[in-house]
């Protein structure tokens, strides 16, 4: 017993008079999250960095990533606190740290000398689940983007981000004409993930992720490739190493999901930098900085906010549903102000809005207003800001929904903001200011105004309302199939669907053309409009980027049948949304009236490229390969003349032609 | 054949039963499933019955269904729907929704047309969820969920259930 006894003591002795011969004072620097830490006392023990446990220092180091230390004199525990709660436990004299009780070698314990107590840097960086990047003379802990996972929560789809640091964010929304790709960077986070965290979900079609930038102070930047038009919010979570990225079709299910009534504090983080806030009132209000705001709909992180002089609104009731009756706009003025030139929109109620900007080298931005009706016909305003080249609002949409747009082209960079204006409840203003170069991306954004504005809020005196002219003037064609993928084949005809969709496109869009209509088709040669070599998720969706990114009015998918059974024949139209019915009710009874052929009937399918439109949208499929007598009208060029020009009707009928007010959507079944 | 007459040949079967009973097992009950075809041009669903094992229950009786579906209907004469011959599924269940992976040709490139292509997976979908606790299907491809057929239109990429196919 007495010799145990001694073996242990004379062990610890050893331990510890090792470790304390090893001390050696070192002038490295220290910097944890792009911030050089000062150290009082760092030393150097086995050629690694250690610390005393109450250098200032070292807690400077924790406070960096939202993470505490206790540590009682004479105790041989440290703990460690981490922003995300998980406890790192350090013990004097043992070669192991543990994380939530799992232990991991180290190698050398903590120690003790002359009474302190000293921590080894590159280890307890480690269990704080920082990255460790030398660099001459000194050490450079990075924070880094632990994992990313996604749910889906009814129609929202939640995208969550856990980092080893509090977690601070810019947004990215990028519209090319077959993607739209939701960016989320994060300043000074890197990353040892892998690149592809994400499979489809939801409404987010791929998740990858990329480390860029030096390494000492890296971007780690989460690109979610989106599957159609989408809203966004992004929230920090309550320890702050966390975050969520909640996507949705329609505003309204972001509100019930995360969404703080009044959109947060001015942020300045690009080149145009534009985001949701509450500007102060026209006669500016000096003193202290805003307190605390809501949580951001989007833009950029709460740790990016700059004081601003603005007091914030009282927040709107939470959780008060923003009601979808359609507000007017009843004014638009301009005016300067201190903090730049406003423009400010009057409404007749509660809106709420999304805003983005394109990327250089087009760095246009537009804020669009939902369930909005523009007073007044569309117009230029003019700003006289010699950085603007334009501004323009008009009457965006009429269908499905009703939406004003305010755009602006900036020559050079520029800040923009926008938020309701305080001291109002009617009151929407966008402010424009030259801003200092900074890195380009593009942007997005939404917000509401306040909904507790009274509904009966005095208009404005206005003039009448007038339909914009190009309003409904678009139509998107898509000929199915193309490229690898023929469709159907009757190979004793000679026919394949994917050329006669073709044809039958081209007489349509011509017929259109000469009716006055602007046509876009989803391809007009024999070849995919997604990528050849991608599944059929990204050819199909790649159809209806094409249409949504056009603004298209409507969309008509052109189809060839082809059936097992060679009895089955006819044409017949498909549509999904109930409000289309009456759409493929007109495009069925015009073609079935001008091909002659069987009337096959409309029917509601659930079919990818009808379904992820934004606009009304039918598929035709006008006759069966399959079948002896429609497969040898499809030889006749006469046949398939018969067959656009009733399509044509049938897209007259249902709009009314090309200058006309855009259809409202029929009854739903 | 009188009404007298039945009674007797009906009384006679029942003795018949009941003496021959005790010099073996009773023959064991029988459980039958319902498989569902499209009619080929309509939106007409054909319901047909088979026998199964009694028991049958969950992920084993949906497979037991599926594999009757892709073994086609009774009648090749009726204009029914049918998938590829060489189309394999297998079948596991979540909760109350059947994860249908196919192979085969289908899952290379689909070239018939769209009102077949929502007919095959109505049949599959009806056939599936017409076991008592499965209310919905999803359909992988090869093991992966796709978005559709390879030259399809009808979204898979979220589970199909009866009200997909509501008109």
């Amino acid at each position: 017993m007495t010799r145990v006894a001694l073996l242990v003591a004379l062990a610890m002795s050893s331990h510890v008079t090792a470790y304390a011969a090893t001390v050696t004072p070192t002038s490295a620097q220290v910097w944890v999250a792009g911030r050089q830490i000062p150290f009082e006392k760092l030393g150097l023990a086995f050629g690694d960095p250690v610390a005393q446990v109450n250098d200032s220092g070292l807690n400077a180091m924790l406070d960096q990533v939202a993470a505490h230390l206790a540590w009682q004199p004479g105790t041989r525990f440290v703990a460690i606190t981490r922003a995300d709660g998980e406890l790192i436990t350090f013990t004097v004299g043992s070669n192991a740290v543990s994380v939530n009780s799992a232990a991991t070698a180290i190698p050398f314990a903590p120690f003790t000398q002359n009474g302190q107590l000293y921590l080894p840097l590159l280890p307890l960086a480690r269990a704080l689940g920082l990255g460790v990047r030398g660099f001459h003379g000194g050490y450079v802990f990075v924070p880094q983007i632990l994992a990313v996972s996604a749910r889906q929560d009814g129609p929202r789809t939640i995208v969550h981000v856990a980092a080893s640091g509090v977690i601070s964010w810019h947004s990215a929304y990028a519209a090319q004409s077959r993607a739209r790709t939701l960016s989320i960077s994060f300043p000074g986070f890197g990353t040892d993930l892998a690149a592809d965290v994400q499979n489809r979900i939801g409404l987010v079609a791929r998740g990858t992720i990329a480390e860029n930038g030096p390494p000492g102070y890296p971007t780690t930047t989460l690109s979610l490739a989106l599957l159609g038009r989408a809203s966004f919010v992004a929230r920090r979570g309550d320890g702050g190493a966390e975050m969520d990225i909640v996507v949705a079709r329609d505003q309204a299910a972001l509100k019930t999901a995360t969404i703080a009534a009044t959109p947060s504090a001015v942020t300045r983080v690009n080149t145009v930098v534009v985001s949701a806030t509450t500007l102060p009132t026209a006669a500016p209000q000096g003193g202290s900085p805003s307190p605390a705001a809501p949580e951001p709909v989007d833009t950029s992180s709460p740790s990016n906010e700059v004081p601003t002089a603005a007091p914030v609104a009282e927040p709107s009731p939470s959780g008060s549903p923003m009601p979808l009756t359609d507000q007017k706009i009843t004014a638009v003025s301009i005016a300067r102000v201190p903090t730049g030139t406003r423009i400010t929109l009057t409404l007749s109620g509660p809106v709420s809005f999304s805003w983005h900007r394109l990327g250089d080298p087009d760095d246009r931005f537009w804020l669009d207003l939902d369930h909005a009706v523009l007073v007044g016909a569309s117009r230029d305003l003019d700003v006289q800001l010699d950085f603007i080249k334009s501004v323009k609002v008009s009457q965006h949409l009429l269908v499905p929904d009703k939406v004003v747009r305010i755009s602006i082209a900036p020559s050079r960079d520029t800040d923009i903001r926008v938020g309701q204006v305080a001291g109002t409840n009617d009151q929407i203003g966008i402010e424009i200011e030259t801003a200092t170069p900074a890195p380009d991306a593009a942007m997005a954004g939404v917000g509401e105004l306040n909904a507790t504005i009274a509904t009966n809020a005095s208009p404005r005196p206005a003039a009448s309302i007038q339909p914009a002219a190009t309003v409904g003037d678009l139509v998107v064609i898509d000929p199915g199939h193309g490229g690898n993928d023929p469709g159907s084949l009757n190979p004793d005809l000679g026919l394949t669907e994917k050329s006669l969709t073709l044809a039958i496109s081209k007489i349509v869009q011509n017929r259109l053309q000469s009716l006055g209509w602007r046509v876009v088709m989803t391809r007009d040669g024999d070849y995919e409009v997604g990528d050849p070599n991608g599944i059929d998720k990204q050819e199909l969706q790649a159809r209806d980027d094409v249409a949504n990114a056009a603004g298209a009015t409507i969309l008509v998918s052109i189809h060839i049948n082809s059936s097992v059974s060679t009895s089955a024949n006819g044409t017949t139209t498909y549509y999904w949304q109930p409000a289309d019915k009456t759409f493929a009710q007109d495009v069925q009874a015009e073609t079935v009236a001008s091909d002659g052929i069987a009337d096959a009937g409309v029917k509601r399918e659930d079919f990818y490229v009808i379904k992820h439109a934004a606009m009304p949208a039918v598929l035709v499929e006008t006759a069966f390969l399959s079948n002896a007598h429609d497969g040898s009208l499809l030889q006749q060029p006469a046949f398939l003349d018969r067959i656009a020009a009733g399509i044509v009707k049938g897209i007259m009928d249902f709009t009314g032609g090309p200058h006309a007010p855009p259809p409202t959507p029929g009854p739903s079944p | 054949m009188s009404s007298k007459a039945r009674l007797a040949v009906a009384i006679a079967l029942l003795l018949s039963v009941a003496g021959c009973g005790h010099r073996g097992a009773p023959p064991p009950p029988t459980d039958q499933i319902t498989v569902y075809y499209s009619k080929a041009g309509s939106d007409t669903l054909v319901a047909f019955h088979y026998s199964a094992a009694p028991g049958l229950a969950g992920a084993p009786r949906a497979q037991y269904a599926v594999e009757q579906l892709l073994a086609g209907p009774l009648d090749p004469a009726a204009d029914l729907l049918t998938f590829p011959p060489d189309t394999r599924a297998k079948v596991s269940l979540t909760n109350t929704t059947a994860d249908v992976d196919l192979s085969g040709s289908i899952t290379k490139r689909f070239s018939r047309g769209a009102g077949d292509e929502a007919g095959l997976f109505k049949s599959l979908t009806y056939t599936v969820t017409d076991i008592p606790g499965i209310t919905a299907v999803q359909i992988r491809l090869n093991g992966l969920v796709a978005p559709a057929l390879p030259g399809g239109q009808l979204e898979l990429d979220e589970p199909l259930s009866r009200t997909t196919f509501a008109q």
